[in-house]
């Protein structure tokens, strides 16, 4: 390529051509330079922002802790954001806990840890969104296979390549697992081929087929998209509004992306609130009890705690409790789910180092 | 503070008394002005409910959390610090050992990687599908996310 190189607008059909002219040697070893290239990236970043951060952070605190600052109305999502506190002259007295990765080989979360002879206890939802997905839109298949307590992502995938739950494989499980949330996102065929690398022609079928199955959730972005149109605006399930004006724009990329925004909107704004009503429920019932337990931060769609560890059972059951049955949703904004939810509880010494709780450990 | 401009800059921690209390009062004073115009709204759009029973609770529960911080293990940061930045070392050396990368380059340089990716002969010799805002090739992690699915497509293709 000439070295006074001028971007044109046919630049990614270009880059195909060229990759198309390679060879397959060739190929693979550009694909693995570049997957060596991006993993170094995520390291330094990694390394940069939460070991240099941390590092930095605790060092300004003059203590063995970081301080964060949590926003209830930070994202035009509706999620929770959160941010390191800002201290002094902008120094930030920690970092931010929602972008804290899950890592086995570089486990970053295990830097935060309980006080000694405390637990750390974190809960999951599990998927959370799909859940929610499935109340609102009404889709009877998929609360079904939630009742049934299935793995949605194989039971979707053993419906839509026609086989036995127990003859998925692991390709054909990411598959489903990128549809749902493909779905979820308002992606469509193209973009399912993209991320899973399939011809353009199988993400159609298997997306006609997730129709086929699903039908309620179609049903469904059908009415969002109509009721975005008609009033510019779209409400969720706890009355949170959010305003998406560009539906009216004349430009069909500027409308389509307000019309997946207030799809998205609906269902990741609900599964937040759902969140902070269990974070309410927990600590009240705490509260109430009289005990030591103290609530640390929320994660995603996890919740975080830590106890003296006489308080583990306990604080753990009242968790359980509260997440599964929604007891705060239910009494102080009237919203009930009829899809059943389901919670990992892990407890251990650090955020990153708990072990599952199985309700067994209860007895 | 309503009357600090610039409030990530400001020097708090030297900030005389009475300039903090006229600020927390002013804070106070204008807070409770503009609840008393905003409740009406919120009513209106039917959003009392969720300000009432949700966000106010939920700002002091999560004050508690804000105040208190959360431990950290200056050793376990340590060695996660000391595992991490091997492994960058180690991954960082891997890709010297391609032909089309030569020991000058600094590939924490977009100029560099720009070089090794697209311009230099002998180099990969990839066109890129994205320009960055002025106008220069892009080695953006979503510019280099679209060449490896690209890659990946035509692998594929070929079998």
């Amino acid at each position: 390529m000439a070295k006074n190189w001028k971007y044109r607008n046919k630049g990614k059909k270009i880059s195909e051509s060229v990759i198309k002219e390679k060879s397959t040697e060739q190929l693979i070893k550009t694909k693995n330079f570049m997957d060596t290239l991006l993993s170094l990236r995520k390291m330094e970043k990694l390394y940069k922002t939460y070991i240099l951060g941390t590092t930095k952070a605790i060092s300004y605190n003059e203590r063995n802790k970081i301080f964060v600052s949590f926003n209830l109305d930070g994202t035009a999502t509706g999620r929770l954001s959160c941010t390191g506190y800002s201290g002094n002259k902008g120094k930030s007295m920690g970092v931010s806990f929602h972008t804290l990765p899950k890592g086995k080989e570089h486990n970053i979360r295990d830097m935060y840890v309980a006080p000694d002879g405390w637990d750390f206890i974190t809960s999951d939802y599990s998927t959370m969104e799909l859940r929610v997905l499935a109340h609102i839109a009404d889709e009877e298949n998929m609360k079904s296979a939630f009742r049934q307590e299935k793995d949605l992502h194989t039971y979707t995938a053993s419906l839509v390549f026609d086989k036995a739950e127990d003859k998925v494989t692991n390709e054909e499980r990411q598959i489903a697992k990128a549809v749902s949330f493909l779905i979820v996102y308002g992606g469509g065929a193209f973009n399912l081929s993209e991320t899973v690398n399939i011809p353009l022609k199988r993400a159609e079928k298997i997306i006609s087929k997730y129709a086929e199955l699903y039908p309620g959730v179609f049903k469904y972005m059908g009415k969002v998209n109509a009721s975005i149109e008609e009033d510019g605006y779209i409400t969720t399930l706890f009355g949170r509004r959010r305003n998406l004006m560009n539906v009216r724009s004349n430009i069909t990329k500027v409308k389509n992306r307000a019309l997946r925004q207030g799809l998205n909107f609906t269902v990741q704004s609900a599964a937040s609130d759902i969140l902070v009503c269990a974070v309410l429920g927990i600590v009240e019932e705490i509260r109430r009890r009289g005990l030591e337990a103290r609530f640390q931060a929320t994660v995603h769609d996890s919740v975080e705690f830590v106890c003296p560890k006489k308080e583990t059972k306990e604080v753990c059951l009242i968790i359980k409790d509260e997440m599964l049955n929604c007891n705060y949703m239910k009494s102080k904004l009237g919203v009930s789910l009829d899809v059943p939810l389901a919670v990992d509880l892990e407890v251990g010494s650090s955020f990153g180092n708990g072990e599952p709780y199985e309700i067994s450990s209860f007895n | 503070m309503l009357t600090v401009r610039n409030a990530n800059k400001f020097d708090w921690e030297n900030i005389p008394i009475t300039d903090c209390m006229y600020g927390n009062a002013m804070d106070a004073h204008y807070t409770l002005k503009v609840f008393t115009v905003l409740e009406e709204k919120i009513k209106e759009l039917g959003l009392y409910d969720l300000c009432e029973n949700l966000l106010s609770p939920a700002n002091t529960v999560f004050l508690e959390p804000e105040f208190q911080g959360l431990n950290v293990s200056p050793q376990i940061t340590r060695e996660v610090g000391k595992k991490l930045n091997t492994s960058i070392i180690d991954v960082h050396d891997g890709l010297f050992d391609y032909d089309e990368v030569s020991l000058k380059d600094n590939l924490s340089s977009n100029n560099d990687l720009k070089e090794v990716l697209y311009t230099r002969e002998g180099g990969f010799e990839l066109y890129p599908p994205d320009k960055t805002p002025k106008g220069a090739p892009s080695v953006s992690k979503d510019t280099l996310d679209i060449i490896l699915s690209q890659i990946n497509k035509e692998l594929i293709n070929r079998g």
